[in-house]
C-alpha cells in the first residue's frame, strides 16, 4: 500500500516535472527557433529514406489500383479481352501517369527560365505527422544544394520555406502555417504588408494600412524585402476584406494561389539575398535562361 | 525490451502519420498513433518509465514538426497523467472503452497542444473541425495498436495491473 502510494508520489511528480520542463521548452524554442531544428534534422536522417521508400511503394501501388479498376471494367464488357485490356490500361495509366509527371516537370522547368531562377525540383514524399503544423517533407537535400533558408515555389505561386535539411531530403514550411510570414505587396496599390499562415485553407494579410484601398480578387505578390522569396511572385488573392473599427491595419483574408493540400513537385529557389549560382548543379538542377 | 517495442511501434506510426497526409488522407483525419501509445503507457506502466516514455515519444512528433519543442511533449505527458491516474478506475480490455479513451486523449492532447502553442497559433474553426476528425480517426486505430503494445507486454511477462476486480467506469 504505502509502495503504491511512493509510486503515485513519484509518478506525480515525473508528471508535474516534465511538464514544467516542456513549458520551458516551449517558450525558449518559440524566442529561439535554431533550438527547435537542432533535433529535426536528426529525425529528418530516421524519416525521409523510409518516407522515400513508401513514396515509391505509393507509386507502383496507385498503378496496380487504377490497373486493377480498369481490369473490372473491362470484364464487364468482355471476358476474353480482359486480361489484354487490363495490361494495356495498365500500360495506359503508367503512361499518362508519366505524361503527367513531365507535363508538371515542364511547367516548373518553364516558369524557372521565364522567372530567370535557378533552382532545384523536388518531390514531396511526406506531411507533417501531427497535421497541426502546415509542413512537407521533399526528397532533395544539402546533397542537392538545398539549404535552411531557401523559398519552396510552384508555378501557380509560393509553397514555403526550406526549415531543416539531411543529404537527401528537406522539411518546409508551409506558408499556411501560424508560424510562416512572407513580406508582400499588393499588385495593384504597391502596398506593402505581411502574410501570415492562419489555416489550412487561408493566409492573413497583415500590417496593411487602414486608407489602402483593397477588393477581393486582388493579387497578392512577394516584395522580395524578406531575403527569402525572389520578388513578384504569386502568394494569392484577395478573398475578404474585413473593417477595422479600431487599429491602424485592415483584417484581410488571402486565399494561397497554390493548392497546398495537393502538391507534388515543388521548385527550391535560393533566397533572394543569397549567391544564386550555390545550388549544385545536377541531372535535377534547373538553370533559368540568364542564371540570376 | 518492451520499452524498446513500444518506441519502435510509435516510431512506425509516426512514419505513417507523415505518409498518410500524401497519400490523400486530409490532414484533420490524421490518426494520432503515437498518442495511442501514450494511453496504452497510461493504461499498462504506470511508473516513471512510463512518464519519461511519454515526454519522449511527445518531443518526437515536436522534432518531427520543426518549429517548437514542447507543445506535444506536454501535452503527452498530461494525457499521461491524466489518464494513468484515472487507469486506477477504469480498465480499457473493452474495444469500445478503448476507442472512447483515445477519443478524449486526442481532444485533450490537442487541446493542450493548442494552449501551449496560443502565443504563435491562433485557434480557429479549422483547429475544432481537426480535435474532432483526429479523435475519430485515433479512436479506429486503438483496437490495433493496443493489441500490438498489449502482445509486447504480455511477451515480457509482465502482469498487466490488477484492475480486472476495480469498477469499470463505464
Amino acid at each position: 500500500m504505502r509502495q503504491e502510494i511512493s509510486t503515485k508520489t513519484h509518478v506525480g511528480i515525473a508528471c508535474l516535472s516534465l511538464f514544467l520542463l516542456s513549458l520551458f521548452l516551449t517558450a525558449y524554442s518559440s524566442k529561439n527557433p535554431a533550438v527547435a531544428r537542432l533535433g529535426t534534422t536528426a529525425v529528418l536522417y530516421g524519416v525521409a529514406p523510409i518516407l522515400q521508400a513508401g513514396e515509391l511503394v505509393r507509386g507502383g501501388c496507385a498503378g496496380l489500383w487504377d490497373g486493377y479498376i480498369n481490369l473490372i471494367h473491362a470484364a464487364q464488357e468482355n471476358r476474353e479481352l480482359k486480361k489484354q485490356l487490363s495490361n494495356a490500361e495498365g500500360r495506359l495509366v503508367v503512361s499518362q501517369e508519366a505524361e503527367r509527371e513531365n507535363l508538371r516537370l515542364r511547367e516548373l522547368l518553364n516558369f524557372s527560365s521565364e522567372r530567370q531562377l535557378r533552382g532545384v525540383t523536388a518531390a514531396v514524399i511526406g506531411g507533417d505527422p501531427s497535421g497541426w503544423v502546415k509542413g512537407l517533407v521533399i526528397d532533395k537535400g544539402r546533397a542537392d544544394g538545398v539549404t535552411p533558408g531557401m523559398a519552396v515555389i510552384h508555378p501557380q505561386g509560393v509553397v514555403g520555406q526550406v526549415v531543416s535539411v539531411t543529404d537527401h531530403a528537406a522539411r518546409i514550411l508551409l506558408v499556411s502555417d501560424h508560424a510562416s510570414g512572407v513580406d508582400v505587396l499588393m499588385q495593384t496599390s504597391r502596398a506593402r504588408g505581411v502574410i501570415e499562415g492562419a489555416g489550412e485553407r487561408v493566409c492573413e494579410l497583415t500590417f496593411l494600412a487602414k486608407d489602402v484601398q483593397v477588393r477581393v480578387g486582388e493579387q497578392v505578390i512577394t516584395s522580395g524585402m524578406d531575403g527569402i522569396y525572389p520578388k513578384g511572385l504569386l502568394v494569392g488573392h484577395v478573398s475578404q476584406v474585413g473593417a477595422a473599427a479600431v487599429g491602424l491595419f485592415q483584417p484581410i483574408e488571402v486565399k494561397p494561389s497554390v493548392d497546398l493540400s495537393r502538391l507534388e513537385e515543388v521548385l527550391v529557389v535560393p533566397s533572394s539575398v543569397s549567391d544564386r549560382g550555390a545550388v549544385a548543379p545536377n541531372a535535377s538542377t534547373l538553370r533559368g535562361q540568364g542564371g540570376g | 525490451m518492451r520499452y524498446l517495442k513500444c518506441c519502435l511501434v510509435a516510431f512506425i506510426l509516426l512514419l505513417v502519420q507523415s505518409a498518410l497526409h500524401h497519400f490523400g488522407l486530409p490532414e484533420w483525419f490524421v490518426p494520432q498513433g503515437v498518442l495511442v501509445c501514450v494511453v496504452f503507457l497510461a493504461f499498462y506502466e504506470f511508473s516513471l518509465v512510463g512518464v519519461v516514455l511519454a515526454f519522449l515519444l511527445g518531443l518526437l512528433l515536436d522534432l518531427s514538426s520543426g518549429v517548437l519543442l514542447g507543445p506535444w511533449a506536454g501535452a503527452y505527458v498530461i494525457v499521461y497523467a491524466m489518464f494513468a491516474f484515472l487507469s486506477q478506475r477504469l480498465f480499457v480490455e473493452s474495444v469500445v472503452v478503448a476507442m472512447s479513451v483515445v477519443a478524449l486523449a486526442t481532444v485533450l492532447a490537442g487541446t493542450v497542444f493548442l494552449l501551449l502553442a496560443f502565443e504563435y497559433q491562433a485557434v480557429t474553426r479549422e483547429d475544432m473541425v481537426m480535435l474532432g476528425g483526429q479523435a475519430v480517426a485515433s479512436a479506429l486505430v486503438a483496437p490495433f495498436v493496443f493489441r500490438v503494445l498489449s502482445r509486447a507486454w504480455r511477451c515480457a511477462h509482465v502482469a498487466v495491473p490488477g484492475r480486472a476486480s476495480v469498477v469499470s467506469a463505464v
